[in-house]
């Protein structure tokens, strides 16, 4: 449980860190001196590469560029909801369940088939 | 979404268009009696009794005749669906003395089959050579003028069968409408 908050700030700290740019080799001309070696002449100064932290230095430059076309909004321009009605599957739906209401009505509400009548009491007779 | 949708909704239109033809027709026998005897002058009446199942109806079961218009007559027989089969004793009557009713022919037809949701015809001829005179009637032995089992059923003919109208309601068994 210790190590966790070590490790989150470990973390942290190592994002946090200013990334160096990389050491640049010295140039021919600008060799320093092995150590021990006496100088004799006084070379021409040389600028020492220094290493600066790439972050922003303020005031901050800004400069008003001319407006670039979206890519984005060009490519895709928002589309337009198509209304529900004009899409043929919503008629054929709508028409399947109107059928359907119509022919269950029907089946439920029709007479059902009678019997033949005789022309002599009694007529029609039911047998359990 | 859309052929999904368009499956879903005749699926769930299918069972209501195929309800639409579940009505089951009546499961039905027509009795159809023709004779040569001569109405009013040989008979006046006609009286049916009918039993579910193969076997003759009780000699002492209600009867209730009607008074004959004119041959052809018919009498509908319908299956409530618990006997496949029924069986029946017609006679024709004289009532011209209306307290001494006389049976001048009876025949007795049994196991009758009924065909689910069919409605099926029998045509009963009943002679007059299988009247009775005063007390005596036919000796068994005749087959015109035996009891029949199991006879032939023919599919309805509304040319054969008298014109009537259709029954608003079933009548209970040998009762009045």
């Amino acid at each position: 449980m210790i190590v966790l908050p070590i490790v989150v700030a470990a973390v942290i700290v190592a994002w946090g860190q200013p990334v160096l740019p990389p050491q640049l080799p010295p140039e021919p001309g600008s060799i320093a001196p092995a150590a021990g070696v006496e100088r004799t002449e006084p070379a021409e100064p040389v600028a020492l590469p220094v290493a600066v932290p790439m972050i922003a230095r303020a005031p901050l430059d800004v400069r008003v560029l001319p407006a670039v076309p979206s890519v984005t909004a060009a490519a895709a321009p928002a589309k337009a909801r198509r209304p529900l009605h004009k899409d043929w599957w919503f008629w054929a739906i709508a028409g399947s369940l109107f059928a359907a209401t119509v022919a269950t009505t029907y089946a439920v509400t029709r007479p059902e088939p009678l019997p033949y009548r005789g022309n002599i009491y009694p007529y029609v007779i039911a047998v359990p | 979404m859309t052929r999904a949708s368009i499956i879903v909704a005749v699926v769930a239109a299918a069972p209501s268009l195929a309800a639409v033809g579940c009505h089951d027709q009546p499961t039905q026998v027509v009795l159809v009696v023709d004779s040569d005897l001569l109405v009013p002058a040989d008979v006046t009446s006609f009286s049916v009794t009918v039993a579910p199942g193969p076997f003759e109806p009780p000699p002492d079961a209600f009867l209730t005749s009607a008074p004959i218009g004119a041959f052809p007559i018919s009498v509908g027989i319908v299956s409530q669906g618990q006997t496949p089969s029924f069986s029946f004793v017609a006679r024709l009557l004289d009532e011209h003395d209306p307290t001494k009713a006389l049976i001048v022919l009876s025949k007795t037809v049994t196991d009758v089959r009924f065909v689910p949701e069919q409605t099926l015809m029998l045509l009963l001829d009943l002679p007059r050579s299988c009247a009775c005179q005063g007390t005596s009637c036919p000796l068994p032995g005749d087959p015109v003028c035996d009891k029949i089992t199991r006879p032939a059923l023919v599919p309805f003919d509304p040319a054969l069968a008298p014109a009537t109208e259709t029954a608003p309601r079933f009548a209970a068994e040998g009762s009045p409408q």
